[in-house]
């Protein structure tokens, strides 16, 4: 296969403007020495400091380079994927040297090697679990319960003395308490209360907003109490969502997959202060099944995320969800077809009416998702206010407010005409992924 | 606040009334709780709350969207040259945009709308310049939206001199930039009717607008702007009664130029090949009425100062007619040490302020035979921009020839005043003597700037036809000698760049067909 992406969305895998930058320095034949493509894999040797070997398996956008650089993609692979791109001549197709060969047999040997762990493990768990095991997960429910008892006190302290209090509160105030629900091994909750400490001052209704997270604590406790009462699938969000987490393997085993093509939209991620801990939010809308999928990924002090995800692109794939009564949270499981630009029409609704009641209808059955993929067919964007305002506008006249920030790029490419929108929506505003015009994708 | 926020805010402690409700669906929900603690209740409330008004969240309502942007009369540009812009705005040889951007003006294109903010960010006037006319309709309706952004309305749309729709109306009305635009392309057209518009607005304008807009009447200058020129000679602005001076010392027929001929013949007098300067001991208020500057600047003696200016604004055809002998004659036949230089300095200035093309090449001659180390940096550029291209690049190619002779130094700079494109021989010279001097590097001695420089230049004003040529590898030399070495890796960068940017060169001029 001839290689489908397009310069955007190869500078769109890079991690951050630098490497974009210092890879588009190397997307000229100058620096490479025998590239070359098959079906599978692209490859090149890049003179750099050293010869370093750069290759990239083409199902996944999956780039490996020997260079010492802790980024991922480096700017090796973007520059590699630049010259495929704009040069095509320059990478030949061949047969592929040693190197890659052996890659790429490594790569399809460890591929195998997880699909037979996953079956061992779907047969684990439906075998019964050992008594060590059992005692285990006994000692850790009764220490989270202990935990969680010890926090609906500290919370109604906190309601007793007043909100007002926390304004002349240190840091410490909120990590102190998280650090505990650390101890309890009830890591979700400590990161709740970690974007707590956040909140006081940051607005002017910073009150309400505190108010109404304490408030969704509060349920989650309450919730995790009744734990008996609830429906299975909400207690499996209950329990994730205080941190048991769910290995690969229980998540294959248990999880709910869909096949479509998915449009792989956008990406945001944040940094978290504490521990320098980056979260990366990937979003996924299936064609044929409408369903969104959350693709999350983590990374600590700096270290690059696991996976790439070419932005823009879509692909037949099998994602497999996070158990859950509203499953959102997902992962890719199996890739079936070849990478492709998104092209024509966006999937969406036509107004935001009906999205908002997606919204609702979302929230009636898992209460505690903060986000949502929003896409919207024919809006416009509005900018009022000298830029300090900005919304989408449907057809019947319906807006809805986008994030603080500017976003004269989605104006420029609209014009003022309506066009297809993408979105991440967090009950307050739109964070735009990106927009379809004229039948072209682009990433914000 | 509500009461519920307004509650938790002070402290549960501090209320009597220990049951808040929020006045919604909630309450009744909230009945049921099995809780006891005010706390618990009331932070279980306002969690419901909080969901409830998330899945109760009401899009707002906009009846009229703004009008929406005007098709492009313009034609669109190709994803390559787009992404070539792209590079170019990001800053990688943004050096080329001018070059880029007006052939794309002349080839009729607008720039794709996912490059306008950033095009609408450019801060450089000189930038500003070559972008509007490519912004297209979608990048004016932009523009509108972002106070930032404002500069685009004091620009008219494309269209080289031809005067917009409601021309008067805007030059009644427009801003400073619009109205001095629309003016400059009148004077084009019309040159009479637009100093009329000018005369028409002139007492109400203000100081600094009056000196930009006269000075756009240098266009098309003839006689008929005498009188208003004239009375603009009595205006309370210095920049103005400056401006409009040397205006009426352009008009041959002009009362002023007929003054200042008659104050320079009796400074020069010529017999029997042999041409007597007599610089002026006094001015009166009549010379200076008549823009010349009394006071002379620190270093230059005041009869010398007053010469110059005169000379200056004297066209140098005068003196050939007058004495009847040809610019290179008059020149050599200077015969006063002391006045010499500044005589040859007022001609200079004079050819190059009338552009007069065989004084021009006299002058420079005698320059750059007899005193070049004197020559003003700025007048040696004047002078070589003002000649045709091949006299300028014959003696421009003498200097790059001999580099290392000093009288020489200060050749690069001469290589920018030249016209561009170079022409394909100027190229080949300029490319042979810069692969000649970068074979010798090796041999040591001090880094030349003046070589970093010219390669620059080069750079940007090759033609197409040298790119071949110049793309053909670069060989330099290997060294052992640490400070060497050192020079032959900046010339190894140097070299990137300027092949890199002729590549980028050769990639928009296919992509811009003409």
């Amino acid at each position: 296969m001839s290689i489908q992406l397009t310069t955007d969305q190869a500078l769109a895998l890079a991690p951050d403007a630098s490497s974009a930058a210092a890879g588009k320095k190397l997307g000229n034949a100058k620096p490479w020495k025998n590239p070359g493509q098959n079906s599978e894999a692209l490859w090149g040797e890049c003179q750099g400091s050293a010869l370093y070997q750069v290759k990239v398996d083409l199902s996944t956008l999956t780039i490996h380079c020997n260079c010492p650089s802790r980024k991922l993609p480096c700017k090796h692979g973007i520059g590699l994927l630049l010259l495929a791109i704009n040069t095509p001549p320059a990478v030949p197709a061949c047969e592929p040297p040693e190197w890659v060969a052996a890659w790429l047999a490594k790569r399809q040997a460890s591929s195998k090697r997880r699909e037979t762990k996953e079956a061992a493990a779907a047969q684990k768990t439906s075998e019964a679990p050992s008594t060590a095991q059992l005692k285990r997960a006994e000692k850790r429910l009764e220490l989270v319960t202990r935990g969680l008892e010890g926090l609906d006190l500290w919370l109604n302290d906190l309601v007793r003395n007043g909100l007002a209090s926390v304004e002349t509160q240190p840091a410490t105030f909120w990590e102190n308490l998280a650090a505990q629900m650390v101890d309890a091994q009830a890591p979700g909750v400590a990161t709740r209360i970690r974007q707590l400490a956040s909140i006081p001052n940051s607005s002017p209704d910073w009150p309400e907003k505190l108010l109404a997270q304490l408030g969704r604590l509060a349920l989650l406790t309450a919730a995790f109490r009744q734990g008996e009462r609830l429906e299975p699938a909400l207690r499996e969000d209950v329990r994730q969502l205080i941190g048991w987490t769910l290995d690969q393997e229980e998540v294959a085993a248990r999880g709910e997959r869909v096949a479509d093509q998915w449009l792989i939209l956008g990406q945001r991620s944040h940094e978290e202060e504490f521990r320098q801990q980056k979260t990366q939010r990937t979003w996924l809308l299936g064609i044929q099944t409408g369903r969104t999928a959350l693709l999350l990924q983590f990374s600590v002090a700096r270290t690059p995320f696991p996976e790439v995800f070419p932005l823009g692109m879509y692909q037949d794939a099998e994602v497999v969800f996070w158990p859950g009564a509203y499953p959102q949270r997902g992962r890719i499981e199996e890739r079936r077809g070849e990478l492709a630009a998104i092209q024509g029409t966006l999937p969406g609704m036509i107004a935001v009416e009906a999205f908002l009641a997606d919204v609702a209808a979302a929230l009636a059955r898992q209460p505690w998702l903060e986000r949502f993929l929003c896409t919207l067919q024919n809006v416009v964007p509005i900018c009022a206010a000298a830029g300090n305002q900005w919304y989408i506008r449907d057809s019947c006249g319906a807006t809805l407010p986008l994030a603080k920030g500017d976003h004269w790029q989605l104006l420029a490419l609209s014009g003022g005409a309506p066009v297809d929108f993408a979105g991440e929506w967090d009950g307050e505003a739109l964070l735009p992924l990106g927009a379809m015009v004229e039948g072209r994708y682009y990433l914000l | 606040m509500d009461t519920l926020v307004k509650m938790a805010f002070v402290g549960t402690a501090q209320q009597s009334n220990k049951d808040a409700g929020t006045g919604t669906a909630i309450d009744t929900l909230t009945a049921g709780f099995s809780e006891r603690e005010t706390e618990r209740r009331l932070l279980l409330a306002a969690g419901a709350w909080a969901i409830y008004r998330q899945a109760g969240k009401a899009p707002g309502h906009l009846p009229e969207a703004p009008e929406s942007s005007t098709p492009e009369t313009l034609h669109a540009c190709s994803p390559t040259l787009a992404r070539l812009i792209e590079d170019m705005l990001g800053g990688t040889h943004d050096n080329l945009l001018p070059e880029a951007l007006e052939r794309m003006e002349k080839a009729g294109l607008h720039l794709p709308p996912e490059l306008l903010p950033t095009a609408l960010n450019a801060q450089s006037s000189w930038l500003r310049t070559v972008l509007a006319p490519v912004l297209g309709e979608r990048g004016r309706w932009l523009s509108q939206f972002n106070p930032a952004w404002s500069w685009v309305s004091g620009r008219l749309p494309a269209g080289g001199d031809a005067l917009p729709a409601g021309a008067e109306t805007t030059w009644q009305e427009g801003t400073p930039e619009r109205r001095t635009e629309i003016l400059r392309r009148l004077r084009t057209s019309d040159p009479a009717k637009a100093r009329q518009w000018l005369e028409g607005t002139w007492k109400e304008e203000k100081a600094q607008f009056r000196a930009e807009a006269l000075g756009i009447l240098s266009t098309g200058l003839s006689a008929g702007d005498e009188s208003f020129l004239e009375e603009a000679l009595n205006d309370r602005s210095a920049r103005v009664c400056e401006t409009a001076a040397s205006l009426l010392a352009c008009i041959p027929t002009s009362a002023l130029a007929a003054r200042m001929r008659c104050r320079a013949n009796e400074m020069l007098g010529y017999a029997k090949g042999k041409l007597t300067v007599t610089a002026p001991t006094a001015i009166d208020k009549a010379w200076q009425r008549d823009g010349i500057v009394a006071r002379a600047p620190q270093g230059v003696g005041e009869r010398a100062w007053w010469l110059m200016q005169v000379m200056e604004r004297v066209p140098p055809a005068h003196w050939e007619e007058r004495f009847a002998a040809p610019p290179a004659k008059l020149i050599a036949s200077v015969r006063s040490k002391e006045w010499e230089q500044t005589l040859i300095e007022g001609w200079s200035q004079a050819a190059s302020r009338f552009k007069d093309a065989r004084w021009i090449l006299a002058l420079w001659d005698w320059w750059y035979q007899r005193r070049y180390d004197a020559c003003p940096e700025q007048l040696r550029r004047d002078l070589i921009s003002l000649m045709p291209q091949h006299e300028a690049e014959n003696r421009v190619q003498e200097q790059l020839i001999n580099y290392a002779s000093s009288k020489n130094a200060g050749w690069e700079d001469l290589l920018s005043a030249l016209p561009r494109p170079w022409s394909k021989a100027f190229g080949d010279t300029y490319l042979a003597a810069l692969r000649n001097y970068l074979g010798k590097i090796a041999e040591g001695g001090q880094i030349s700037h003046s070589w970093l420089t010219s390669s620059t230049i080069a750079s940007t004003a090759l033609p197409p036809a040298c790119f071949a040529a110049a793309l053909e590898p670069w060989i330099l030399p290997d060294s052992s000698k640490a400070n060497t070495r050192w020079h032959i890796q900046r010339w190894h960068e140097q070299i990137n760049t300027f092949t890199g940017a002729l590549r980028i060169r050769q990639r928009f001029i296919e992509e811009i067909a003409l």
